[in-house]
């Protein structure tokens, strides 16, 4: 630290030594013009950015670690939604109550409320928390859903996507359904193709490791003929 | 610089008291808030607790990098599926070397071009590069076993490299397979998980390179007696990032 020091102790009623006096002064002099550094500032300066250079050539181990939050990124993408998930297939003549799960393939639909394991699986994500995880960030999720109708009128048909857990139960694949995960449709008119999305669902709604597809409910009426449907998982952390 | 500028005093003059006054006052002047950055040493070493806490530093102030190791929530690290599938596997003999095919099936290979083709991905290098980064790249392989009791038998799955030779898709073409793992199959009615590979983009670190502009599927190898009835296998690959 580079500190004031008298190089002369005045003693009052003493006889003028000026000399003294100005080797003191100069002592102050000297310090202030360009010798001061952090030692000579309080702990707690306060020293505010504008008071800093404008190019003050701050590095980056000036910057302490796991301090920058997204409220200071000029383009954060933790609250963008990105597809961990994606399936579809043709839902004509799915039967009211039915639940269609969408095989792999994607080519069609089996209505079923569970398939045999030696049949083509649905589209199987297993979630594990660490995979999807951000410090200091909640993971969410939401079910996307795309409805498109042909010329066949769609009528009072609902179809509502949701995300199942899947099991294994007597040799067959078992879907039980994830609270607030459901996407309804509404409002299907023909020839059209509407979206629809669920409420955004936090990770803890899922079960680390555990299997996971999307499923369908078909409700108030028969699908007609003509009508698809297209899902997306996607996740963002906030 | 605010500089302080200190007139000698002259030894027996009268207006030596006005002149320490005057001393004194510059002193203050400078010290009670005109002090700038010449006054500091080049190297002043002012700590970050002493600038205030709301010190609104802008970015023209900072001339670093800020790695992941900066932010309090790095979005890299998080993992993005790239490919996924999965198909039963029951039947399977154990001289099938068999890829993933778009109707999620598993085809074995070769496998004729006239027939349902692979799920292929198409590695492009800088698609994936991010600046100082490490694209960690992964395999994870799920197994499910119907109401059959599987005992001893695994899979082996790997993202392999395809080629068409002879008018057919074929396996292991010069990109090789990543890392296998054998993966035994879980107990009756249930499901398993490993990570079948793991490797990274950077030249020379793996053992398993992913050729740029070369195109690769999930690939299994069933076991030495064919994959049990009931059985089914899937994959996903997926990518995340780490300061380099």
């Amino acid at each position: 630290m580079t500190q004031i020091s008298y190089p002369y102790t005045l003693v009052g009623l003493q006889p003028e030594n000026v000399n003294q006096l100005n080797s003191n002064l100069s002592a102050v002099e000297s310090v202030v013009n360009g010798n001061l550094d952090a030692d000579n500032l309080s702990a707690s300066a306060n020293i505010v950015g504008s008071q800093l250079s404008s190019s003050a050539g701050i590095v980056s181990g000036q910057l302490a670690d796991a301090t920058v939050t997204d409220t200071k990124l000029a383009s954060p993408n933790n609250s963008t939604r990105k597809t961990i998930l994606d399936a579809g297939g043709y839902l004509g003549g799915a039967t009211t109550g039915a639940w269609a799960w969408i095989p792999t393939s994607g080519t069609s639909f089996t209505i079923s409320t569970g398939f045999a394991t030696t049949a083509t699986p649905p589209p199987l994500w297993q979630f594990v928390t660490a995979d999807h995880a951000v410090a200091n960030k909640t993971t969410n999720f939401r079910v996307d859903m795309q409805v498109a109708v042909g010329s066949t009128s769609p009528s009072t048909v609902v179809i509502t996507a949701g995300l199942y857990a899947v099991t294994i139960s007597g040799g067959s694949y078992v879907f039980t359904l994830v609270s607030g995960s459901t996407a309804g449709s509404s409002g299907l008119a023909t020839n059209t193709i509407s979206k629809f999305s669920s409420s955004t669902f936090a990770a803890s709604a899922l079960t680390t490791t555990s299997m996971y597809t999307f499923g369908v409910a078909v409700t108030s009426i028969n699908v007609p003929l003509g009508i698809s449907a297209n899902f997306q998982l996607v996740r963002n952390n906030t | 610089m605010t500089e302080l500028a200190i007139t000698p005093l002259v030894a027996g003059a009268d207006e030596d008291v006005a002149e320490i006054s005057t001393s004194l006052s510059d002193i203050q002047t400078v010290v009670n808030g005109g002090l700038d950055t010449d006054n500091f040493t080049d190297d002043a070493g002012i700590l970050g607790s002493q600038l205030s806490p709301a010190a609104g530093v802008v970015a023209s102030q900072f001339t670093g990098t800020i790695t992941d190791s900066k932010l309090a929530s790095p979005s890299g690290s998080s993992y993005t599926p790239i490919l996924r599938g999965g198909g039963a596997t029951g039947g399977l003999l154990a001289t099938d070397s068999c890829y993933l095919a778009t109707d999620g099936t598993w085809a074995p290979s070769p496998w004729a071009t006239t027939a349902v083709p692979p799920m292929l991905w198409c590695y492009q290098a800088s698609a994936y590069a991010v600046a100082g980064k490490t694209a960690n790249f992964r395999l994870r392989v799920w197994l499910a076993s119907g109401s059959t009791v599987v005992s001893g038998a695994s899979c082996v799955c790997t993202l392999s490299a395809v080629e068409i030779r002879g008018g057919a898709w074929d396996l292991y073409g010069t990109g090789g397979t990543s890392n296998p793992a054998h993966t035994p199959f879980p107990a009756a009615n249930s499901f398993t998980s490993a990570i079948a590979g793991s490797w990274t983009d950077t030249v020379g670190a793996d053992a398993f390179e992913l050729v740029d502009g070369g195109y690769y599927a999930i690939a299994i190898n069933p076991p030495p007696y064919g994959a049990p009835a009931g059985t089914a296998v899937g994959a996903e690959l997926s990518v995340s990032y780490t300061d380099a």
